[in-house]
């Protein structure tokens, strides 16, 4: 199981390397572009990619739980792993799971929209409609199940969206896909508001959980040490120390990883709304969108960073 | 405010510490068996909704910080230790009577 969840973080690191990658050169190459989407479509693609960060930081939380599980069978030769030896947090726990599931359908949202504004034909209209009304259903139902309370997007909402996107046209009519983007942006704004801010108030308070998780397995290769090192050379020694030293910098770094991903989820609130003054005035690019576009790619960096040290921990 | 999780937090980190500190291997197994079911119940505060309000949370909080001044005092001074793990274990049978799992805590 932990070997296939390292070839999965790896994966997923390097897809949003590539992704990251991507959103720069697009960002660049958007802002010297004339079509007033295309900042639409950078900004989508920097939430897609934030929203992938805020996921990455509740599989964080399931993984360390059980990497500290399997510490503490490790550390006791009188235990055995047993099933619950690799059950993580988010697989025990339904509330948890149905928040990374609410995550995913901001992520898809956001890049459904982007892609809307973007399509070059009707196929492909339909298609990004498609995954938009998929994911914005998906919220509403999720949330819904979670809380108990409306997200804020109702049966009326779609039919509205569905329309405008029909509007467009066969042939793709710029001022018809503006309106599209508009109602989209402007309908879907409470329900991406009440996520963000679910998840913005929610995720930091598991920056201590992970940080114990953390800090248990440092013990236990401190402990693992003080046993053995009578034992070793200088050199074992040495690369010994310098592997609870990794560990010991990444306990020291989750606070702030968890502190940026509770940001992360509410900055896609904040650079949403922005998006929403933007359109409401019938603006599909301005400075404040452009600068919200550059604080999201720039934030998805230090998220990264940590994420690859972790990997790289293991 | 005062949270369970920000103590149960506490808590464990000063196990760790204790852990640390301790040679004795019956301690040492003891501490193991109640760092582990602190993540239990930390784990359950996490998927409860707790109420704040009730006498129960006070209690536990008291034991819990309890708990916490006891063991960094064991660190000063060794021969605490097994008082340490009692309040420790006072304070995870506090902890318990709210969220209701049930473990089988040390005697």
């Amino acid at each position: 199981m932990k070997r296939k969840f390292m070839k999965a973080s790896e994966q997923r690191y390097v897809t949003t390397c590539l992704k990251a990658f991507t959103i720069i050169i697009c960002v660049a190459v958007l802002f010297g572009c004339a079509r007033p989407t295309t900042h639409i479509k950078a900004f989508s693609m920097a939430s897609e990619e934030l929203a992938t960060q805020a996921i990455l930081g509740y599989e964080v939380l399931n993984e360390t739980t059980v990497q500290r599980k399997i510490a503490e069978v490790a550390a006791d030769p009188k235990q055995l792993p047993d099933e619950d030896t690799f059950v993580g947090l988010l697989e025990g726990n339904k509330n948890l799971a149905i928040r990374m599931m609410a995550l995913d359908y901001l992520r898809d949202y956001s890049a459904a929209f982007g892609d809307l504004s973007t399509a070059d034909v009707r196929t492909d209209i339909n298609e990004a409609s498609k995954d938009l009304y998929g994911a914005l259903i998906g919220l509403k139902d999720t949330f819904k199940k979670e809380t108990g309370k409306d997200v804020g997007i109702g049966d009326d909402d779609l039919a509205i969206i569905a329309t405008a996107v029909d509007a467009i046209g066969d042939v793709i009519i710029e001022a018809k896909r503006r309106g599209a983007i508009k109602t989209i942006v402007i309908r879907a704004d409470p329900a991406v508001q009440n996520v963000s801010k679910l998840l913005k108030d929610e995720i930091p308070t598991f920056a201590e959980f992970v940080k114990s998780n953390l800090s248990t397995i440092e013990t236990e290769m401190i402990k693992s040490y003080q046993e053995r090192a009578e034992g070793l050379t200088f050199d074992q020694r040495v690369k010994y120390i310098q592997r609870i030293r990794k560990q010991h910098q990444i306990v020291r770094d989750t606070e702030n990883f968890f502190k940026d991903v509770g940001t992360a989820a509410g900055m896609l609130g904040t650079s949403h709304a922005a998006l929403r003054e933007a359109v409401e005035e019938n603006k599909f690019t301005t400075p404040e969108l452009i600068q919200q576009i550059g604080e999201l790619v720039d934030f998805t960096k230090s998220l990264r960073k940590f994420h690859k040290e972790l990997i790289e921990s293991k | 405010m005062e949270t369970l999780r920000g103590n149960i937090s506490d808590a464990v980190n000063e196990l760790n510490k204790l852990l640390l500190k301790t040679t004795d291997p019956e301690e040492e197994g003891k501490i193991r068996k109640l760092r582990r079911i602190y993540f239990a119940l930390w784990e359950e505060v996490i998927k409860q909704e707790i109420d704040s309000r009730t006498h129960e949370f006070k209690e536990a909080i008291d034991s819990l910080k309890g708990a916490h001044d006891a063991a960094v005092q064991a660190k000063e001074d060794l021969q605490k230790i097994p008082e340490a793990i009692n309040r420790a274990v006072a304070a995870a049978k506090a902890v318990d009577r709210i969220v209701k799992l049930g473990i089988d805590l040390l005697a």
